[in-house]
Protein backbone atom coordinates (compact mmCIF):
# COMPACT_ATOMS: atom_id res chain seq x y z
CA UNK A 1 0.00 0.00 0.00
CA UNK A 2 1.48 3.64 -0.96
CA UNK A 3 1.08 5.99 1.56
CA UNK A 4 -0.36 9.21 0.21
CA UNK A 5 2.76 12.06 0.34
CA UNK A 6 1.46 15.26 2.54
CA UNK A 7 1.50 18.43 0.32
CA UNK A 8 4.84 20.14 0.95
CA UNK A 9 3.55 23.53 2.45
CA UNK A 10 5.44 26.42 3.10
CA UNK A 11 4.96 29.44 5.92
CA UNK A 12 4.57 31.60 3.13
CA UNK A 13 1.54 29.40 1.47
CA UNK A 14 0.04 28.72 4.59
CA UNK A 15 -0.15 32.69 5.54
CA UNK A 16 -1.59 33.18 1.67
CA UNK A 17 -4.57 31.15 3.13
CA UNK A 18 -4.68 32.02 6.31
CA UNK A 19 -5.14 35.89 4.79
CA UNK A 20 -7.29 34.82 1.46
CA UNK A 21 -10.85 36.16 2.87
CA UNK A 22 -9.31 39.48 4.10
CA UNK A 23 -11.50 42.81 2.59
CA UNK A 24 -10.08 45.36 4.62
CA UNK A 25 -6.42 47.11 3.84
CA UNK A 26 -4.62 47.03 6.66
CA UNK A 27 -1.58 49.86 7.04
CA UNK A 28 1.54 48.88 9.48
CA UNK A 29 3.63 51.18 10.49
CA UNK A 30 7.04 50.06 11.70
CA UNK A 31 9.18 53.02 13.46
CA UNK A 32 12.84 52.41 13.93
CA UNK A 33 16.29 54.51 14.98
CA UNK A 34 17.44 54.56 12.08
CA UNK A 35 21.19 54.91 13.83
CA UNK A 36 21.14 51.80 15.25
CA UNK A 37 21.35 48.51 13.73
CA UNK A 38 19.33 46.66 16.01
CA UNK A 39 18.70 42.80 15.19
CA UNK A 40 15.52 43.72 16.93
CA UNK A 41 14.62 46.63 14.24
CA UNK A 42 15.89 44.14 11.46
CA UNK A 43 13.40 41.13 12.81
CA UNK A 44 10.24 43.68 12.46
CA UNK A 45 11.46 44.35 9.17
CA UNK A 46 11.62 41.05 7.92
CA UNK A 47 8.98 39.90 9.40
CA UNK A 48 6.44 42.34 7.85
CA UNK A 49 8.31 42.20 4.68
CA UNK A 50 6.83 38.74 4.90
CA UNK A 51 3.02 39.27 5.88
CA UNK A 52 3.08 41.83 3.18
CA UNK A 53 3.88 39.81 0.27
CA UNK A 54 1.57 37.03 1.46
CA UNK A 55 -1.93 39.54 1.25
CA UNK A 56 -2.03 42.20 -0.91
CA UNK A 57 -4.20 43.93 2.01
CA UNK A 58 -1.29 44.70 3.80
CA UNK A 59 0.81 47.80 3.36
CA UNK A 60 4.20 48.51 5.55
CA UNK A 61 5.81 51.82 5.97
CA UNK A 62 9.14 52.29 7.71
CA UNK A 63 9.74 55.57 9.65
CA UNK A 64 12.41 56.61 11.59
CA UNK A 65 11.55 57.21 15.35
CA UNK A 66 12.61 60.99 14.74
CA UNK A 67 10.22 61.36 12.11
CA UNK A 68 7.57 64.03 12.80
CA UNK A 69 4.82 61.00 12.77
CA UNK A 70 6.50 58.99 15.58
CA UNK A 71 6.31 62.33 17.62
CA UNK A 72 2.48 62.71 16.83
CA UNK A 73 1.84 59.27 17.83
CA UNK A 74 3.95 60.14 20.81
CA UNK A 75 6.50 56.58 20.15
CA UNK A 76 9.97 56.89 21.08
CA UNK A 77 10.95 53.00 21.33
CA UNK A 78 12.57 51.11 18.60
CA UNK A 79 10.96 49.09 16.65
CA UNK A 80 7.44 49.88 17.29
CA UNK A 81 5.02 48.31 14.94
CA UNK A 82 1.60 50.52 14.59
CA UNK A 83 -1.27 47.65 14.07
CA UNK A 84 -3.93 49.89 11.42
CA UNK A 85 -3.05 53.37 13.28
CA UNK A 86 -5.60 55.03 11.47
CA UNK A 87 -8.92 53.02 13.00
CA UNK A 88 -7.13 51.16 15.88
CA UNK A 89 -4.74 52.60 18.86
CA UNK A 90 -2.61 49.21 18.81
CA UNK A 91 1.28 49.10 19.06
CA UNK A 92 3.50 46.82 19.29
CA UNK A 93 7.21 47.26 20.99
CA UNK A 94 9.53 44.86 19.54
CA UNK A 95 9.50 42.31 16.89
CA UNK A 96 6.67 39.87 16.75
CA UNK A 97 9.04 36.30 16.48
CA UNK A 98 8.58 33.29 17.33
CA UNK A 99 5.48 32.35 19.83
CA UNK A 100 4.84 35.94 19.49
CA UNK A 101 4.37 36.02 15.75
CA UNK A 102 0.80 33.85 16.53
CA UNK A 103 -0.76 36.98 18.39
CA UNK A 104 0.49 39.18 15.81
CA UNK A 105 -1.01 37.46 12.98
CA UNK A 106 -4.26 36.74 14.85
CA UNK A 107 -4.46 41.00 14.71
CA UNK A 108 -3.87 41.24 11.50
CA UNK A 109 -6.73 38.59 10.61
CA UNK A 110 -8.85 40.92 12.81
CA UNK A 111 -7.50 43.79 11.26
CA UNK A 112 -8.05 42.45 7.98
CA UNK A 113 -11.88 41.42 8.76
CA UNK A 114 -13.04 44.30 10.49
CA UNK A 115 -13.90 42.42 13.66
CA UNK A 116 -12.87 40.58 16.05
CA UNK A 117 -15.56 37.71 16.86
CA UNK A 118 -16.43 37.91 20.09
CA UNK A 119 -18.62 35.99 21.98
CA UNK A 120 -22.13 37.09 22.77
CA UNK A 121 -21.17 37.72 26.69
CA UNK A 122 -18.07 39.30 25.98
CA UNK A 123 -19.40 41.72 23.62
CA UNK A 124 -21.80 42.95 26.18
CA UNK A 125 -19.15 43.05 28.98
CA UNK A 126 -17.15 45.35 25.77
CA UNK A 127 -20.29 46.93 25.00
CA UNK A 128 -20.50 48.15 28.45
CA UNK A 129 -17.36 49.92 29.01
CA UNK A 130 -17.30 53.22 28.96
CA UNK A 131 -13.76 54.91 29.95
CA UNK A 132 -10.64 54.45 28.22
CA UNK A 133 -8.87 52.01 29.20
CA UNK A 134 -5.23 51.47 27.76
CA UNK A 135 -3.68 47.90 27.86
CA UNK A 136 -0.17 46.97 28.41
CA UNK A 137 0.43 43.33 28.07
CA UNK A 138 4.15 41.81 28.60
CA UNK A 139 4.98 39.02 25.98
CA UNK A 140 8.04 37.14 25.12
CA UNK A 141 9.05 35.60 22.03
CA UNK A 142 10.10 32.02 23.59
CA UNK B 1 -2.84 38.11 24.02
CA UNK B 2 -5.74 37.14 21.69
CA UNK B 3 -7.94 38.45 24.04
CA UNK B 4 -6.39 42.18 24.11
CA UNK B 5 -6.58 42.38 20.70
CA UNK B 6 -10.13 41.47 20.70
CA UNK B 7 -11.01 43.84 22.84
CA UNK B 8 -8.76 46.90 20.97
CA UNK B 9 -10.49 46.27 17.58
CA UNK B 10 -14.05 45.73 18.95
CA UNK B 11 -14.09 48.64 21.03
CA UNK B 12 -11.30 51.66 19.28
CA UNK B 13 -12.91 54.27 20.70
CA UNK B 14 -12.16 53.20 24.27
CA UNK B 15 -9.23 50.76 24.52
CA UNK B 16 -5.76 50.90 23.00
CA UNK B 17 -3.20 47.97 23.37
CA UNK B 18 0.33 47.92 23.87
CA UNK B 19 2.46 44.78 23.67
CA UNK B 20 6.14 45.02 25.26
CA UNK B 21 8.28 42.33 24.22
CA UNK B 22 10.38 42.10 27.59
CA UNK B 23 13.50 40.27 25.91
CA UNK B 24 13.93 43.66 23.43
CA UNK B 25 12.54 45.96 26.87
CA UNK B 26 13.34 44.53 29.51
CA UNK B 27 13.83 47.93 31.88
CA UNK B 28 10.06 48.57 31.15
CA UNK B 29 9.39 45.07 31.83
CA UNK B 30 11.20 45.68 35.09
CA UNK B 31 9.21 49.12 35.74
CA UNK B 32 5.98 47.40 36.51
CA UNK B 33 7.45 44.56 37.87
CA UNK B 34 6.29 41.48 34.98
CA UNK B 35 8.75 39.38 35.79
CA UNK B 36 6.56 36.43 34.20
CA UNK B 37 4.56 36.69 31.32
CA UNK B 38 1.69 36.92 29.64
CA UNK B 39 0.49 39.87 32.48
CA UNK B 40 -1.79 42.61 31.34
CA UNK B 41 -2.08 45.70 32.89
CA UNK B 42 -4.93 48.43 32.64
CA UNK B 43 -3.84 51.58 33.22
CA UNK B 44 -1.51 50.53 34.85
CA UNK B 45 -2.79 48.24 37.08
CA UNK B 46 -2.40 44.34 36.70
CA UNK B 47 -6.09 42.98 35.87
CA UNK B 48 -4.48 39.04 34.66
CA UNK B 49 -1.88 37.27 35.16
CA UNK B 50 -1.65 34.32 32.52
CA UNK B 51 -4.37 33.61 29.87
CA UNK B 52 -7.51 33.56 30.88
CA UNK B 53 -11.11 32.46 29.21
CA UNK B 54 -12.14 35.49 26.65
CA UNK B 55 -15.20 36.51 28.64
CA UNK B 56 -13.76 35.98 32.39
CA UNK B 57 -11.08 38.24 30.52
CA UNK B 58 -12.94 40.97 29.47
CA UNK B 59 -14.92 40.65 33.15
CA UNK B 60 -11.29 41.36 34.50
CA UNK B 61 -10.91 44.82 31.95
CA UNK B 62 -14.47 46.11 32.96
CA UNK B 63 -14.12 45.64 36.54
CA UNK B 64 -10.12 46.71 36.30
CA UNK B 65 -9.74 43.58 38.66
CA UNK B 66 -8.84 39.83 38.01
CA UNK B 67 -11.71 38.12 37.89
CA UNK B 68 -11.87 33.98 38.62
CA UNK B 69 -15.00 33.00 37.99
CA UNK B 70 -17.29 34.16 34.79
CA UNK B 71 -21.22 34.36 35.44
CA UNK B 72 -23.30 34.44 32.58
CA UNK B 73 -25.59 37.73 32.54
CA UNK B 74 -29.14 37.26 31.31
CA UNK B 75 -31.55 38.95 29.30
CA UNK B 76 -34.65 36.99 30.25
CA UNK B 77 -37.77 38.90 31.50
CA UNK B 78 -39.66 35.78 32.93
CA UNK B 79 -38.25 33.05 34.71
CA UNK B 80 -39.52 30.07 36.21
CA UNK B 81 -37.85 27.89 38.93
CA UNK B 82 -38.24 25.74 41.60
CA UNK B 83 -36.02 27.64 44.44
CA UNK B 84 -35.12 31.26 44.77
CA UNK B 85 -32.11 31.72 47.00
CA UNK B 86 -31.67 36.02 47.94
CA UNK B 87 -28.24 36.34 48.47
CA UNK B 88 -25.00 34.77 47.50
CA UNK B 89 -23.22 34.31 50.96
CA UNK B 90 -22.10 31.05 52.59
CA UNK B 91 -25.49 30.48 53.02
CA UNK B 92 -27.02 30.65 49.64
CA UNK B 93 -24.11 29.27 47.95
CA UNK B 94 -24.70 26.05 50.23
CA UNK B 95 -28.07 26.31 49.79
CA UNK B 96 -28.09 26.26 45.76
CA UNK B 97 -25.54 23.23 45.69
CA UNK B 98 -28.11 21.06 47.68
CA UNK B 99 -31.22 22.27 46.63
CA UNK B 100 -29.96 21.58 42.78
CA UNK B 101 -28.83 18.73 43.57
CA UNK B 102 -32.01 17.07 44.63
CA UNK B 103 -33.51 17.87 41.25
CA UNK B 104 -35.02 21.09 41.65
CA UNK B 105 -34.33 24.32 39.48
CA UNK B 106 -32.54 27.19 41.25
CA UNK B 107 -31.86 30.29 41.11
CA UNK B 108 -29.58 32.78 43.02
CA UNK B 109 -30.18 36.45 43.22
CA UNK B 110 -27.46 38.51 44.59
CA UNK B 111 -27.50 42.58 44.58
CA UNK B 112 -24.03 42.77 45.57
CA UNK B 113 -21.01 40.73 45.92
CA UNK B 114 -20.63 37.61 46.04
CA UNK B 115 -19.49 35.69 49.28
CA UNK B 116 -21.16 38.49 51.34
CA UNK B 117 -18.97 39.06 54.71
CA UNK B 118 -16.72 36.22 53.60
CA UNK B 119 -15.36 38.25 50.19
CA UNK B 120 -14.21 41.26 52.77
CA UNK B 121 -12.34 38.66 54.88
CA UNK B 122 -8.56 39.00 54.77
CA UNK B 123 -7.64 35.25 55.61
CA UNK B 124 -10.10 32.53 56.73
CA UNK B 125 -8.22 29.99 58.78
CA UNK B 126 -11.33 27.90 60.31
CA UNK B 127 -12.93 26.28 57.68
CA UNK B 128 -12.46 22.57 57.69
CA UNK B 129 -10.19 21.59 55.01
CA UNK B 130 -8.46 24.67 54.53
CA UNK B 131 -5.56 25.39 56.71
CA UNK B 132 -5.28 29.33 55.30
CA UNK B 133 -7.28 30.65 52.32
CA UNK B 134 -8.35 34.40 51.45
CA UNK B 135 -11.83 35.13 52.11
CA UNK B 136 -12.27 36.16 48.04
CA UNK B 137 -10.32 33.18 47.28
CA UNK B 138 -12.54 30.68 49.07
CA UNK B 139 -15.92 32.86 47.72
CA UNK B 140 -14.39 32.05 44.13
CA UNK B 141 -13.99 28.02 44.61
CA UNK B 142 -17.54 28.02 46.16
CA UNK B 143 -19.52 30.28 43.73
CA UNK B 144 -17.53 27.94 40.72
CA UNK B 145 -18.70 24.75 42.59
CA UNK B 146 -22.34 26.33 42.94
CA UNK B 147 -21.92 27.55 39.17
CA UNK B 148 -22.08 23.83 38.00
CA UNK B 149 -25.50 23.63 39.83
CA UNK B 150 -27.53 27.22 39.75
CA UNK B 151 -27.89 30.12 37.53
CA UNK B 152 -26.85 33.52 39.27
CA UNK B 153 -28.86 36.85 39.05
CA UNK B 154 -26.06 38.81 40.10
CA UNK B 155 -25.90 42.82 40.71
CA UNK B 156 -30.04 42.83 40.84
CA UNK B 157 -32.07 44.03 43.71
CA UNK B 158 -34.97 42.50 44.58
CA UNK B 159 -38.15 44.16 45.14
CA UNK B 160 -40.58 42.44 46.39
CA UNK B 161 -42.05 39.22 47.31
CA UNK B 162 -45.56 38.27 46.53
CA UNK B 163 -46.02 35.14 48.83
CA UNK B 164 -48.88 32.07 47.70
CA UNK B 165 -48.66 29.02 45.75
CA UNK B 166 -46.49 30.47 42.97
CA UNK B 167 -44.34 33.25 45.04
CA UNK B 168 -43.33 36.20 42.33
CA UNK B 169 -40.29 37.21 42.90
CA UNK B 170 -39.53 41.23 41.27
CA UNK B 171 -36.12 42.26 40.98
CA UNK B 172 -34.99 45.54 38.59
CA UNK B 173 -34.49 43.52 35.70
CA UNK B 174 -36.88 40.59 35.85
CA UNK B 175 -39.66 38.71 37.80
CA UNK B 176 -39.08 35.05 38.64
CA UNK B 177 -42.22 32.48 39.73
CA UNK B 178 -41.05 30.23 41.75
CA UNK B 179 -42.09 27.57 44.43
CA UNK B 180 -40.33 28.84 47.68
CA UNK B 181 -37.52 31.42 48.60
CA UNK B 182 -34.79 31.36 50.81
CA UNK B 183 -33.64 34.69 52.36
CA UNK B 184 -29.64 34.20 52.72
CA UNK B 185 -29.47 38.34 53.19
CA UNK B 186 -27.08 38.18 55.86
CA UNK B 187 -26.06 40.46 57.87
CA UNK B 188 -23.35 43.25 58.25
CA UNK B 189 -20.95 43.88 61.60
CA UNK B 190 -21.43 47.55 62.87
CA UNK B 191 -18.76 49.72 62.00
CA UNK B 192 -17.10 52.42 64.28
CA UNK B 193 -16.70 55.12 60.99
CA UNK B 194 -13.72 56.47 62.60
CA UNK B 195 -9.99 57.33 60.92
CA UNK B 196 -7.81 54.56 60.30
CA UNK B 197 -10.87 52.02 60.37
CA UNK B 198 -11.26 50.48 56.74
CA UNK B 199 -7.20 51.79 56.24
CA UNK B 200 -6.28 48.91 58.68
CA UNK B 201 -8.91 47.20 58.23
CA UNK B 202 -6.98 43.13 58.06
CA UNK B 203 -3.88 44.52 59.45
CA UNK B 204 -4.75 44.85 62.94
CA UNK B 205 -8.48 45.87 62.48
CA UNK B 206 -10.66 43.11 62.95
CA UNK B 207 -14.61 42.08 63.69
CA UNK B 208 -13.88 38.65 64.31
CA UNK B 209 -11.90 37.45 67.58
CA UNK B 210 -12.95 33.78 66.20
CA UNK B 211 -10.86 34.24 63.03
CA UNK B 212 -8.42 36.69 63.68
CA UNK B 213 -7.68 35.80 67.66
CA UNK B 214 -4.56 33.59 67.61
CA UNK B 215 -2.74 35.69 65.35
CA UNK B 216 -2.72 37.99 68.71
CA UNK B 217 -1.50 35.60 70.99
CA UNK B 218 1.05 37.37 73.72
CA UNK B 219 0.03 40.45 72.22
CA UNK B 220 -2.26 43.76 73.10
CA UNK B 221 -5.15 44.56 71.83
CA UNK B 222 -8.19 46.03 72.73
CA UNK B 223 -12.08 44.45 72.44
CA UNK B 224 -14.95 47.37 71.74
CA UNK B 225 -18.07 47.39 72.76
CA UNK B 226 -20.18 46.51 75.18
CA UNK B 227 -22.70 44.06 75.08
CA UNK B 228 -22.87 39.90 74.69
CA UNK B 229 -20.69 39.55 71.84
CA UNK B 230 -17.95 41.95 72.37
CA UNK B 231 -17.64 40.11 76.50
CA UNK B 232 -17.82 37.17 74.86
CA UNK B 233 -15.11 37.89 72.11
CA UNK B 234 -12.75 39.44 75.31
CA UNK B 235 -13.32 36.16 76.91
CA UNK B 236 -12.41 34.61 73.99
CA UNK B 237 -8.98 36.32 73.24
CA UNK B 238 -8.50 35.98 77.00
CA UNK B 239 -8.45 32.38 76.81
CA UNK B 240 -6.35 32.74 73.42
CA UNK B 241 -3.42 34.14 75.39
CA UNK B 242 -4.20 37.49 74.07
CA UNK B 243 -3.88 40.87 76.21
CA UNK B 244 -6.90 41.78 75.81
CA UNK B 245 -8.80 45.55 77.20
CA UNK B 246 -12.01 45.79 77.05
CA UNK B 247 -13.36 49.23 75.83
CA UNK B 248 -16.82 50.50 76.29
CA UNK B 249 -18.24 53.41 75.48
CA UNK B 250 -20.93 53.72 78.61
CA UNK B 251 -20.88 53.02 82.28
CA UNK B 252 -22.69 49.59 82.00
CA UNK B 253 -22.01 46.51 80.32
CA UNK B 254 -24.99 45.69 78.57
CA UNK B 255 -24.28 41.74 78.57
CA UNK B 256 -25.60 38.80 80.17
CA UNK B 257 -24.91 38.45 84.05
CA UNK B 258 -23.39 35.29 83.81
CA UNK B 259 -20.73 36.61 81.11
CA UNK B 260 -19.93 39.75 83.35
CA UNK B 261 -19.40 37.53 85.98
CA UNK B 262 -17.13 35.41 83.71
CA UNK B 263 -15.54 39.11 82.89
CA UNK B 264 -15.06 39.93 86.63
CA UNK B 265 -13.22 36.62 87.00
CA UNK B 266 -11.05 36.84 83.92
CA UNK B 267 -8.97 40.42 84.99
CA UNK B 268 -9.97 41.52 81.59
CA UNK B 269 -9.53 45.14 82.68
CA UNK B 270 -12.51 47.39 81.44
CA UNK B 271 -12.33 50.71 80.49
CA UNK B 272 -15.84 52.43 80.78
CA UNK B 273 -17.28 55.67 79.29
CA UNK B 274 -14.31 55.32 76.85
CA UNK B 275 -15.01 55.66 73.06
CA UNK B 276 -12.20 55.45 70.12
CA UNK B 277 -11.71 58.21 68.02
CA UNK B 278 -8.91 57.39 65.62
CA UNK B 279 -6.75 53.99 65.32
CA UNK B 280 -3.24 54.87 64.40
CA UNK B 281 -0.58 53.05 62.15
CA UNK B 282 1.09 53.09 59.39
CA UNK B 283 0.92 49.81 57.90
CA UNK B 284 -0.79 47.99 61.01
CA UNK B 285 -2.92 49.11 63.77
CA UNK B 286 -0.21 50.81 66.72
CA UNK B 287 -2.21 52.63 68.67
CA UNK B 288 -5.73 54.29 69.23
CA UNK B 289 -6.99 57.75 70.22
CA UNK B 290 -9.42 57.44 73.61
CA UNK B 291 -11.54 60.01 74.56
CA UNK B 292 -13.19 59.24 78.02
CA UNK B 293 -16.99 60.62 77.70
CA UNK B 294 -17.21 61.38 81.21
CA UNK B 295 -13.84 63.39 82.07
CA UNK B 296 -13.78 64.93 78.26
CA UNK B 297 -9.82 63.71 78.39
CA UNK B 298 -8.09 62.55 75.23
CA UNK B 299 -5.45 59.56 75.76
CA UNK B 300 -2.91 57.45 73.47
CA UNK B 301 -3.16 54.10 74.04
CA UNK B 302 -0.58 51.68 72.03
CA UNK B 303 -1.79 48.47 70.88
CA UNK B 304 -1.40 45.60 68.31
CA UNK B 305 -5.23 45.09 67.56
CA UNK B 306 -8.40 46.72 67.31
CA UNK B 307 -10.99 44.08 67.99
CA UNK B 308 -14.83 45.38 66.96
CA UNK B 309 -17.80 43.58 68.26
CA UNK B 310 -20.74 46.25 68.72
CA UNK B 311 -23.52 44.39 66.64
CA UNK B 312 -24.83 43.20 63.70
CA UNK B 313 -27.34 44.47 61.36
CA UNK B 314 -29.15 42.11 60.19
CA UNK B 315 -30.21 42.59 56.00
CA UNK B 316 -34.12 42.18 56.54
CA UNK B 317 -35.77 45.08 54.53
CA UNK B 318 -37.09 42.63 52.42
CA UNK B 319 -38.25 39.88 54.64
CA UNK B 320 -40.10 43.03 56.99
CA UNK B 321 -41.51 44.00 53.49
CA UNK B 322 -43.55 40.56 53.22
CA UNK B 323 -44.23 40.30 56.51
CA UNK B 324 -42.09 37.51 57.65
CA UNK B 325 -42.08 37.66 61.74
CA UNK B 326 -38.52 38.84 63.16
CA UNK B 327 -37.00 38.34 66.70
CA UNK B 328 -36.60 40.99 69.63
CA UNK B 329 -33.28 41.47 67.94
CA UNK B 330 -34.05 41.88 64.98
CA UNK B 331 -33.21 38.42 63.09
CA UNK B 332 -35.58 36.18 61.28
CA UNK B 333 -37.88 33.96 63.39
CA UNK B 334 -37.97 30.68 62.17
CA UNK B 335 -38.60 26.74 63.84
CA UNK B 336 -35.79 24.55 63.59
CA UNK B 337 -35.82 23.61 60.04
CA UNK B 338 -35.25 27.01 58.98
CA UNK B 339 -39.19 27.67 58.41
CA UNK B 340 -40.15 31.12 58.39
CA UNK B 341 -44.21 32.25 59.40
CA UNK B 342 -45.02 32.87 55.66
CA UNK B 343 -45.67 29.64 53.47
CA UNK B 344 -42.69 28.83 51.31
CA UNK B 345 -40.13 31.21 52.60
CA UNK B 346 -37.59 29.84 54.42
CA UNK B 347 -34.35 31.57 56.18
CA UNK B 348 -30.38 30.53 56.76
CA UNK B 349 -27.32 32.30 57.77
CA UNK B 350 -26.16 35.57 59.51
CA UNK B 351 -29.89 37.06 59.01
CA UNK B 352 -31.23 34.01 61.55
CA UNK B 353 -28.74 35.70 64.01
CA UNK B 354 -26.55 32.95 65.88
CA UNK B 355 -22.95 32.82 65.66
CA UNK B 356 -21.61 34.20 62.41
CA UNK B 357 -19.63 32.14 61.25
CA UNK B 358 -18.70 30.43 57.54
CA UNK B 359 -19.18 27.07 58.04
CA UNK B 360 -22.34 27.80 60.34
CA UNK B 361 -23.88 29.68 57.80
CA UNK B 362 -23.58 26.72 55.17
CA UNK B 363 -24.54 24.24 56.93
CA UNK B 364 -27.60 26.21 57.49
CA UNK B 365 -27.94 26.57 54.05
CA UNK B 366 -27.98 23.09 52.77
CA UNK B 367 -30.46 22.49 56.12
CA UNK B 368 -32.90 24.75 54.96
CA UNK B 369 -32.44 23.06 51.10
CA UNK B 370 -32.91 19.95 52.57
CA UNK B 371 -35.72 20.97 54.49
CA UNK B 372 -36.88 22.90 51.15
CA UNK B 373 -36.91 19.40 49.32
CA UNK B 374 -38.74 17.30 51.88
CA UNK B 375 -41.56 20.16 52.10
CA UNK B 376 -41.83 20.28 48.65
CA UNK B 377 -42.07 16.51 48.27
CA UNK B 378 -44.67 15.70 51.14
CA UNK B 379 -46.74 18.89 49.37
CA UNK B 380 -46.24 16.66 46.02
CA UNK B 381 -47.29 13.53 47.79
CA UNK B 382 -50.75 15.35 49.77
CA UNK B 383 -51.60 16.54 46.32
CA UNK B 384 -51.48 13.04 44.63
CA UNK B 385 -53.46 11.99 47.25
Amino acid sequence: MVKKKEPDVSVQDQLRALFKGLKNKVRLVLFTDAAKKEPYNQAAEEILQIFKEAASVFTVETRDLKDDLARSYNINASPTILLDPDKYNIRWLGAPLHEESRGFIEGLVMAGMGRADLSEDSTKILDAIDEKRHLTIFTSPT
Amino acid sequence: MVNLLKAAISRPDFISLEVIDIQAFPETAEKYGAFSVPQTFANEKLIAKGAQPEALFMMSLKTMEEQRVFIPDSDAAEVETDVVIIGGGPAGLSAGIYTARSGLDTVIIERGMLGGQVALTPIVENYPGLTQIGGKELVEIMVSHALQYVTFYQGEAVIDVIPGDVIEVKTNRRQFSTRVVLLATGAQHRRLNIEGEDRLSGSGVSYCSTCDGPLFKDKQVIMVGGGNSAVTEALHLKNLGVNVTLVHRSDVLNAQAHLINNLDDSGIPVLFNTEVKRIEGKNRVEAVELFNNKTDKSSRKETDGVFIAIGYDPATDLAKKIGVALTDEGYIRHDAYHRTNIKGIYSAGDVEGGYKQIVIAAGQGSAAAITIFEDIINASEKAGK
